[in-house]
């Protein structure tokens, strides 16, 4: 594979994106909805009157004595950081799946696929390029919630959204889910014949994406550092066989001569 | 340069083409002409390896189609019938793309230097969508030529384009061939055809036919002789219609008629002397070469329909 090639593919996409307002507008909206949040919740939470609120079972050890109110805002933020973890892998999968069906409507794809790019380039950069935007937006917002926090929130609110299983997850899960999302949208892309059919076997494997990060939410905060990293690596795993699966459904000679058959 | 031994390609039970045998050298331009559906585009998706050979073989600069499709690719360029460009793009970042992946050296210079060769440069920042079609088309063709290929598969070069930019692409095409670049030309204009071909070829499926345009027109000569007479009598027709050399005669106006005889070189003196006989001044005989048009309407008639079979539009 050659890194170059894939580079100048996401390079192009990148440069069509760009010029797409609506859409960088809407891949911008929920992390800024989501910094808002973060930042203005527990910026109030933690000057409002503490209230009466009892601790109850589900409450972590290390907030027990803490004022209600900041756990009130602690367990809010666990809920805004699920939305970061899966924001990234739900953008890339609408994007990638429209990808290669323009193309074909662009009639693009003949010289595309008539260069020295292979499938696997080809599919990989179509990916990362609706991956990245996405990754990008959802990290500058956690980074912009960190930097609210330490400034507007007592420690201990900064100290749970910083955990180390949520950085670890963020860095590591997020973009392999990310990538997932990517390479099941352009799979889903190479096959479908317009942009509705592409839309809607997006939002259908959108679920399947999304299992696994509920799956972590159920388990809640008792995620383990090794059970994380287990979880990245079964992501890392299906990435390498969704892509497989990808490139064998890629059927250069079909797309080019759909016409010629009927 | 390029050569096919008995290559095929079917698409269900549908054979789009047959037993084609080509062999193309270094520095040729070879037009392929053909009716719709006769498989000229299946043809040059299999020569510049976007699909597979369904029977025989083909190698392009020296690789083979099948085993080594990769460095077909990468030496081959290809204008497509339609310009498949990106709109929302520039012409720039529509020619980097391919620049990049085709890891052409000195990248900035090779995209001026195309879209200089193509009249774009002036407009170079512009959307392509705000193109018109002719423009695109130009910006499709500096596309293909960008790696600096040794081979080029060109689809209607010069479809859309104004008789300046087309006089500016066939130019071009010639500079191509003088540099030692091996070109097939698809095309249904016959006139350019034979003004940019070395040789020609009709596919039907099958190769019918190829050749230089003067073999071709040869091949073709139909034994007719043009007369400009004086004057043409009334019963003109009828009178050399009784000579037994002669096989037909038809007036093509007031003053001149197209006699067609059965052995040209022998029939002649006899047909201007019986005419001579009949009191008709003879001011000029000529041989009548059949133009590229009959030649191509002649083979491409004398083969069954593409169409007729169930053949698709390749």
């Amino acid at each position: 594979m050659s890194y170059e090639r894939v580079a100048a593919i996401v390079r192009h996409e990148w440069l069509g994106l760009r010029r797409n307002r609506q859409v960088l507008g809407g891949l911008a909206v929920l992390p800024i909805l989501l910094t808002l949040f973060v930042v203005g919740f527990s910026a109030w939470g933690s000057n409002a009157n503490p209230g009466s609120m009892n601790n109850g079972g589900s409450t972590p050890s290390e907030l027990m004595g803490a004022p209600v109110t900041v756990q009130l805002v602690v367990q809010l933020n666990e809920m805004f950081e699920f939305f970061f973890l899966v924001m990234p892998a739900s953008y890339p999968l609408i994007i990638a799946a429209t990808s290669i069906v323009q193309e074909k409507k662009a009639k693009s794809l003949e010289p595309l696929l008539a260069s020295p790019i292979t499938t696997t380039e080809l599919l990989v950069g179509k990916s990362v390029a609706a991956v990245l935007p996405s990754l990008v937006m959802c990290w500058g917002g956690v980074a912009l919630c960190a930097a609210g926090l330490y400034f507007l929130a007592p420690p201990l609110v900064l100290a749970f959204f910083i955990r180390p299983a949520w950085v670890v997850a963020m860095s590591l899960l997020t973009p392999l889910l990310a990538s997932l999302a990517g390479l099941l949208g352009v799979s889903v892309s190479s096959r479908a014949t317009d942009e509705k059919a592409a839309g809607l076997w997006a939002t259908l494997l959108m679920t399947v994406v999304f299992l696994l990060p509920c799956g972590l939410l159920i388990s809640g905060r008792l995620l383990s550092l090794w059970a994380l990293l287990g979880g990245a690596l079964s992501v890392a795993a299906l990435n390498w066989l969704v892509l497989r699966v990808a490139v064998r459904v890629f059927q250069r000679e079909e797309i080019l001569t759909r016409g010629a058959n009927t | 340069m390029i050569r096919t031994r008995g290559l095929g390609r079917r698409f269900g039970d549908r054979v789009a083409v047959e037993g084609l045998d080509l062999h193309v050298e270094r520095g040729e331009v070879l037009g392929l002409l053909g009716p719709n559906g006769a498989g000229k585009t299946t043809t040059v998706r299999l020569l510049s390896a976007l699909i597979a050979p369904s029977a025989g073989s083909a190698w392009v600069n020296g690789h083979s189609v099948v085993e080594d499709a990769q460095a077909v690719r990468r030496s081959t360029g290809i204008l497509t019938e339609t310009p498949g460009l990106y709109d929302k793009h520039t012409a720039v970042e529509n020619l980097e793309l391919f620049a990049r992946l085709y890891a052409v050296e000195k990248r900035e210079q090779a995209i001026q230097r195309e879209l200089e060769r193509v009249g774009l440069w002036e407009r170079r920042a512009e959307p392509v969508g705000q193109y018109s079609k002719g423009m695109k088309q130009r910006l499709a063709f500096a596309r293909a030529l960008l790696p600096e290929p040794p081979v080029l598969f060109l689809d209607e070069p010069t479809s859309g384009l104004d008789p300046e930019n087309a006089r500016n692409v066939r130019r071009i095409i010639g500079e191509l061939q003088a540099s030692g670049s091996t070109i097939i030309l698809c095309t249904h204009n016959l006139d350019e055809a034979e003004r940019l071909s070395t040789r020609i070829a009709i596919l039907k499926r099958t190769l019918v036919t190829s050749g230089t345009a003067r073999e071709l027109r040869g091949a073709g000569q139909r034994n007719v002789v043009r007369l400009q007479l004086a004057a043409i009598a009334e019963d003109l027709e009828s009178e050399l219609n009784t000579l037994p050399n002669v096989q037909g005669v038809e007036r093509v106006d007031d003053r001149h008629i197209e006699v067609k005889l059965t052995q040209p070189q022998v029939d002649k003196p006899a047909l201007v002397r019986h005419l001579v006989g009949l009191g008709v001044r003879v001011q000029l005989m000529r041989d009548v070469q059949p133009s590229l048009e009959d030649v191509y309407l002649s083979v491409v008639e004398g083969v069954p329909s593409p169409q007729a079979n169930g053949q698709a539009d390749t």
